[in-house]
């Protein structure tokens, strides 16, 4: 039988293939536990997720006091490097972390396409 | 003529808080091994989750230890209490190291704990066969005690804040109970060693502050086990 955490794995991989320029994807809970993740060689899944969800939260909390409105997307950038967190359901947040040799709008829809995915699981 | 009543509840007892303690630091044991059933969730590496078994079953042992009131078994406990605090420090410092400092942590690191935890048995093994007094253990010992649980606690409380400031959710609630779970066993502690050193302290609140610790040790593993569980249940 084919475990949630399979199907998790799937869902990223296919994120993964269409995107291009993706260095590693994850699905994390809001405390910042690992649901599932792709290999990444350039930092520890652990880490990965935490900054993340600690990144999302916060960046939740400063919409939540601006417009009392919750946010579905966070979007960070470097000279390098871009993370996108979508919202994937109640639980669960899918983060993308990727180089800067792919277009943005393209990250963006696969990053949506699969949380709605995920959400759907 | 001494005024007996004024020594009263400045000696140690045997009461209520042994109980609680026992029940508090081996409940805690049995969370830790249902949470490390859960490692790949939180995959902070084989030595913190081991560090974290040995704190609480070598707590356990030292808290057993208070059904004997004789100097050689409170030596022994003692020595398993200072054990204890290593293992603490040690585990909470490597998740610090690879959370907050994204650091690897080398095999020849992850010994450095159980080793430098090996010199306190030898000593006293050593001490011991070399005609120490077992008053004289017992008090040696008590101290080192006192001391290591000092500068762990103080070592935990900060690496707890540390990772307290890049967690979110339950996280939160794990660092910051393992946090007051450090500044009681520090107070208890220093009160331990103002009491040995100038003016007795009433063992009921060292007895109170002893709780305390166990109290929050057990908040803390309880509620990452929970944590863990909730996912594994999802993700399954």
């Amino acid at each position: 039988m084919t475990t949630k955490a399979e199907l998790y794995l799937n869902a990223l991989s296919e994120l993964e293939n269409s995107t291009g320029d993706v260095i590693s994807t994850a699905i994390i809970t809001h405390d910042g536990l690992i649901m599932a993740s792709t290999k990444s060689d350039t930092m520890h899944r652990e880490t990965f997720a935490a900054y993340g969800a600690v990144a999302f939260k916060r960046a939740d909390e400063t919409m939540e006091e601006l417009t009392g409105e919750n946010i579905d997307m966070l979007l960070y950038d470097s000279k390098t490097n871009r993370v996108v967190t979508v919202r994937a359901g109640e639980h669960a947040l899918l983060i993308v972390f990727t180089g800067k040799n792919v277009q943005m709008g393209m990250v963006l829809m696969n990053a949506q396409n699969t949380a709605l995915k995920i959400k759907e699981l | 003529m001494v005024n007996s009543s004024y020594f009263y509840g400045f000696e140690e007892t045997l009461g209520p808080h042994v109980i609680l303690s026992n029940l508090f630091w081996w409940t805690s044991l049995i969370l830790v091994m249902t949470a490390y059933k859960n490692r790949r969730i939180w995959n902070v590496g084989e030595m913190p989750w081991a560090y974290l078994f040995l704190t609480f079953f070598f707590f356990g042992i030292r808290e057993l230890g208070h059904l004997d009131k004789s100097s050689m078994v409170g030596s022994i406990r003692y020595v398993f209490g200072i054990l204890s605090a290593i293992f603490m420090t040690s585990a909470l410092i490597f998740i610090y190291l690879k959370i907050y400092k994204r650091e690897k942590i080398s095999k020849n690191m992850s010994f450095i704990p159980l080793i430098f935890a090996l010199i306190f048995p030898i000593l006293f093994i050593y001490l011991y066969f070399s005609g120490t007094q077992t008053q004289n253990l017992w008090n040696i010992f008590f101290n080192i005690e006192n001391i290591i649980w000092i500068i762990g606690g103080s070592i935990t409380i900060y690496t707890t804040y540390m990772l307290g400031t890049k967690s979110t959710g339950g996280f939160v609630y794990v660092f910051m109970f393992f946090q007051f779970a450090a500044i009681f066993a520090i107070l208890w502690k220093f009160l331990g060693i103002i009491g040995n050193i100038s003016c007795p302290i009433p063992y009921s609140i060292r007895e109170f502050l002893e709780t305390m610790f166990g109290v929050f040790a057990i908040i803390s593993m309880y509620v990452l086990e929970k944590m863990l569980r909730n996912l594994s249940r999802r993700i399954s």
